[in-house]
């Protein structure tokens, strides 16, 4: 259950341990258990991942949202049940908040809820697997002809953006700025100038002030939506955006739901805090050895206020 | 570069042949007998060609490739070691074999990728290449792939390779097919007039091409070896730093002035001037000036121009050494101090200090705060390019190690993580190429980004620059390009732009940017603490006093 690879891409590993998440429910609740006990397996499982990985979150907001959709189901099982004279229409879990919820004892017996959950978690697999392709779906509204699109290091659910610009005869252009300390913007150059034959230059975040009076768009994926709507993002997303806001050019962000994160961004939070890798992209190991007085340091993750960005595109 | 290395050995043992007596006309002679060597090599390297065609020639010249390579990179810079004519000749020979090796390598090099895609793994025609030194090489072998090649006839691309090798007839491939991407490439590349990167590797040093572009060596035959040697220190980096190469600039000038000898009749002051003119034109070929430079420029024509008549030969040469030596000590040296006691006064104890784009006046005001005893933290901003290490050991030796050691705590940075340590830095120090007339500095790129960053902090941004750096221009967005032809983006390069990358991508690589106004709180000079949009008032003073009379 723990993470192994946690990178900036961390995402397709994340993506994953949903899946098997999702399979591994979909097994235990083969098994019959008292709703109550499912509820707390699903919150100490993601206590679990949460401190395995740190800084990812997208398996417990899978759960979080897994635990939502059960009480719901449940609830509105009950409510179907019990008040069969009620006012309130048959299927109304939307109209559920939480202090209705809080009384409900969840250990209480209901039918075909089991089904009902099963759906709801294959819905969910669903959900994550076209999660790319329904961001992609609104590319051509988004990208005009001639425009110049300037990204950050790579990101598949971008990549699946523009491609589908592309499909859509949008003649644009794309700046690649790649960032430490991984450098995978070169990754996504080649992959969109090989593959799919979009125009494509690449450069080091360092030139990106010098470029941006030039630049249409900024698109960006990022690593976790926050609670106030602040990105962590790759290091190096912070300075762009400035850069883009400095001479206003619209910022939009790429992301499905899974990466939305209910934690807020404060010093207390341990969840949103930055990691530490080793800089050997950056500085050579020889040259250390000059270098014996400094310390270097290479951080993975930018934290990104609200204010900077001009739009998020879901995969809803 | 080898072929660099190579001209710098030749040039050096007919350097030292004419360090005492200079003037043109020896300068003529030894470019003569360079001329001369060059044709015998010529001839010799044609044989070589056609005994290397094969696979196999190809092998065996990589082993002789070796050797040289070796003695290549060691080849020392020094004037005071004299190399053998004989010995230049025959390592010219070796890399001549050596890059038709590599060419044949290349050729053959069409490599599939697992996923059936096609990369052209290009000829090295380009110097920034040749620097890493890295041939992509085929999955195959060479003649895997020639077989591969002849039995696809239609999936090829050596529309490049065709052009720059045509003497190498191995290859039956009917011409590419225009793609796009390889047109493109070929496009952006010959749209940018490199001569040097280019063409350094042309047929014309080969055999001669049915259409011989205007090689770098025939641009730069008839430039005197003083200027020529300055030359490959700027274009290898050897000399670096706007304050290092205006001193070489100007040191070389006095020297070549102090050989000069006037010939038959013909004035002093014209034809000095115009000999220069044509030197420094040239000189632009190897590296684009620094802004500097452009300065120093000026000031020597304008001395030579305020000369009085009627004086005689040693006379001249005298008033203009005195006034190289004057600006030397006045613009460059001199004001490298008073920056630096100003700059230390705004170090204080316990600092944090963010620095990037390190100059050599910065240097001075570290060393100046660490004499003083002050204990500051230093964070250095680094990017991806190799200057980390030269900036760090320059700063050790300015400051020395010890007080490094025990004075300052040093932490390294990425450039993209600025934003993460942000808050904990008292004050941005950044060191300036130029200052224009609109309030912008020019500086390294990335520093413009990290004065967005550190004055959205509110944090403040203070850049450093000597006033001999102050320019007339005024560019009204964040690109300086005075050389270069533009991409589409009016990059501000120094020697590369738009330059393919192994895999064809198209890499800008961006070496200077301008820091507009707002974001500048304020530029310490060698006059005063100024504002940035303080450099029209400056200029206007200076012009009020000549450069030739009083400084």
């Amino acid at each position: 259950m723990t993470t192994t690879i946690s990178t900036a891409d961390g995402e397709k590993v994340m993506e994953d341990k949903a899946y098997i998440e999702a399979a591994a429910l979909l097994q235990i609740l083969e098994i019959s258990l008292k709703r109550g006990e499912v509820l707390r397996w699903l919150k100490n499982t993601s206590e679990r991942l949460t401190n395995a990985a740190i800084s990812e979150s997208a398996s417990s907001n899978m759960i979080h949202r897994l635990i939502k959709i059960i009480q719901e189901e449940f609830a509105a099982k009950k409510k179907i049940e019990n008040s069969a004279s009620s006012n309130l229409p048959a299927h109304a879990p939307s109209r559920l908040d939480s202090t209705e919820l809080g009384i409900v004892d969840f250990t209480e017996e209901v039918p075909d809820l089991r089904s009902d959950i099963l759906n709801a978690i294959l819905d969910l697999s669903a959900e994550l697997e076209s999660s790319g392709e329904n961001i992609a779906e609104d590319a051509e509204k988004h990208i005009h002809q001639q425009d110049v699109i300037l990204t950050v290091g790579k990101s598949r659910t971008v990549e699946k953006f523009l491609v589908k610009a592309k499909a859509k005869k949008r003649r644009f252009e794309v700046i690649v700025a790649t960032c430490g300390p991984f450098y995978t913007g070169r990754e996504m150059a080649a992959q969109l100038k090989n593959r799919y034959k979009i125009p494509v230059t690449l450069m080091e975040d360092t030139g990106v002030f010098s470029v941006m009076s030039r630049v249409s768009k900024v698109i960006i994926g990022t690593h976790t939506i926050l609670a106030n709507g602040g990105l962590k993002a790759i290091a190096g997303c912070h300075p762009i955006l400035l850069a883009a806001k400095h001479y206003n050019v619209p910022v939009l962000v790429l992301a499905p739901i899974y990466k939305l994160s209910p934690d807020y961004p404060s010093s207390n939070n341990v969840k949103i805090a930055n990691r530490f890798v080793s800089p050997e992209n950056l500085v050579k190991y020889e040259d250390l050895q000059v270098m014996n007085n400094a310390h270097v340091y290479a951080t993975v993750f930018d934290y990104v206020p609200p204010e900077l960005i001009t739009l998020f595109i879901f995969n809803m | 570069m080898i072929w660099n290395d190579v001209e710098v050995g030749g040039l050096m043992a007919s350097g030292l042949a004419l360090e005492d007596r200079g003037g043109d006309e020896e300068g003529r002679n030894v470019l003569q007998t360079l001329a001369s060597i060059k044709s015998q090599i010529s001839s010799v390297l044609g044989l070589l060609q056609t005994a290397h065609v094969s696979a196999e020639g190809a092998a065996a010249a990589a082993e002789m490739s070796s050797p040289s390579a070796t003695v290549a990179t060691t080849l020392p810079v020094d004037e005071s070691e004299a190399i053998s004519r004989d010995d230049v000749k025959a390592q010219r020979e070796a890399k001549k074999a050596a890059k038709a090796a590599r060419k044949n390598k290349s050729l053959g090099g069409e490599s599939v990728t697992a996923d059936g895609n096609k990369t052209i793994s290009t000829p090295k025609n380009n110097a920034p290449k040749e620097k890493k030194e890295k041939v992509s090489n085929p999955v195959g072998g060479p003649k895997v792939h020639k077989e591969q090649n002849l039995s696809k006839p239609d999936s090829n691309k050596p529309s490049k390779c065709e052009d720059k090798a045509e003497e190498v007839s191995q290859e039956k491939n009917p011409p590419a097919k225009p793609t796009n991407t390889p047109a493109k490439i070929k496009e952006s590349i010959e749209a940018v007039p490199e001569p040097e990167v280019v063409n350094a590797k042309s047929s014309a040093t080969i055999e001669p091409a049915p259409k011989p572009r205007p090689t770098f060596e025939s641009l730069v035959e008839k430039v005197h070896p003083k200027f020529r040697e300055l030359g490959l220190k700027y274009s290898n980096y050897i000399l670096r730093g706007s304050n290092q190469r205006t001193i070489a600039l100007l040191s070389t000038t006095k020297s070549y002035i102090l050989g000069y000898r006037t010939p038959e009749g013909k004035g002093f002051k014209q034809d000095l001037s115009s000999q220069l003119q044509f030197y420094y034109e040239k000189l632009k070929l190897y590296r684009p000036y620094a802004v500097g430079m452009t300065t120093a420029v000026e000031g020597v024509n304008a001395a030579i121009r305020a000369l009085e008549e009627g004086m005689s030969d040693p006379q001249y040469k005298e008033e203009l050494e005195e006034w190289v030596d004057r600006f030397i000590e006045e613009k460059i040296t001199k004001a490298v101090e008073a920056i630096a006691e100003k700059g230390a006064e705004k170090i204080r104890e316990g600092d944090t200090i963010l620095t990037f784009s390190l100059t050599d006046a910065i240097y001075e005001t570290f060393k100046l705060a660490g004499e003083s005893g002050t204990r500051f933290n230093l964070v250095l901003a680094i990017t991806k390019s190799d200057h980390y290490l030269a900036e760090y050991t320059q700063l050790k030796q300015a400051m020395g190690g010890d007080v490094l050691k025990s004075q300052v705590n040093i932490s390294c940075i990425n450039l993209s993580s600025i934003m993460s340590f942000i808050s904990s830095v008292d004050k941005v120090f950044l060191g300036g190429h130029a200052l224009f007339t609109t309030g912008g500095v020019m500086a390294h790129a990335g520093a413009s980004t990290v004065a967005l960053c550190a004055s959205h902090h509110n944090i403040p941004v203070i850049f450093f620059c000597e006033t001999y750096k102050f320019c007339d221009k005024s560019p009204t967005d964040a690109f300086y390009s005075d050389v270069f032809p533009e991409n589409k983006f009016g990059l501000a390069v120094d020697k590369e732009v738009g330059v393919e990358d192994d895999e064809g991508l198209t890499v800008a690589r961006i070496c200077y940017d301008v820091t507009p106004v707002d974001l500048v709180t304020c530029v310490i000079t060698d006059i005063d603490m100024l504002p940035s949009s303080s450099v029209p008032v400056v200029l206007r003073v200076q012009e009020s006093r000549p450069l030739t009379k009083c400084l």
